[in-house]
């Protein structure tokens, strides 16, 4: 094996065990995850639609990550959804909102702003490796 | 090749799921659940633990939350107001 297929099953290994990991958390706590997501400055009719759909979400991307046909997809999507989340944290750290709760489950909701900022810049990081692997892989398969 | 990359992926979710609900249980699972009111005696959250319940209180000046059945039960801080 080499180092390139390493490092990107490392990367989906990272990215599928983090989204379930945050997906099964916000499931058990479900009650506070709703009441963390009222207090978003979103509408409050948005917070169940917010509630179930992240974690779903983020399920289906995990399962697209891990099944072969939809293993590339899954992984521009997990990329994606984290670079909205990065987003959202970037605009919290430039005051653009009041003082908001984070809405993480399990160990990362104990987080500060700043450190969730590193956390889901770290995964971002993760995506875009894994993106560019996949992509020199393909064009190393058609040469 | 593809053996591989499923056997990573059906650890990867071993791990990810394990690691919550293990999570879960070590903070959550020895406690009582309780319904919790606010000072106007509303209703705010049903059947959850002491540890739930703090998490939509921020702060740690006063009293938040209380346990319907047991006023001696209560979480600190202030209710994180909802919109």
């Amino acid at each position: 094996m080499k180092a390139r297929d390493l490092i990107l099953l490392t990367c989906y290994f990272l990215f599928t065990s983090m989204y379930l990991y945050a997906a099964v958390s916000k499931l058990l706590t479900h009650q506070v995850f709703m009441l963390q997501m009222k207090l978003q400055p979103f509408p409050n009719e948005f917070a169940p639609v917010l509630a179930w759909g992240i974690p779903v979400a983020e399920i289906i991307i995990s399962l697209m990550m891990m099944t072969l046909p939809f293993r590339k997809l899954g992984l521009y999507l997990a990329t994606g959804l984290m670079v909205c989340f990065t987003g959202y944290i970037i605009l919290v750290k430039m005051h653009m909102f009041d003082k908001i709760p984070c809405s993480c489950g399990g160990a990362i909701s104990t987080f500060t702003w700043t450190q969730h900022l590193i956390f889901n810049l770290f995964f971002v990081v993760i995506g875009i490796t894994g993106i560019y692997l996949e992509r020199r892989t393909a064009g190393i398969a058609r040469n | 090749m593809k053996k591989v990359k499923l056997i990573f992926a059906v650890l990867a979710a071993v791990t990810g799921i394990s690691a919550a609900v293990a999570s879960d249980r070590q903070a959550f699972s020895p406690q009582i659940t309780h319904n919790w009111i606010n000072w106007n005696n509303e209703l705010v959250l049903v059947n959850q633990t002491q540890e739930q319940a703090q998490l939509v209180c921020a702060g740690n000046f006063g009293i938040c939350l209380r346990a319907a059945d047991n006023p001696y039960i209560f979480t600190v801080g202030e209710l994180m107001l909802l919109h």
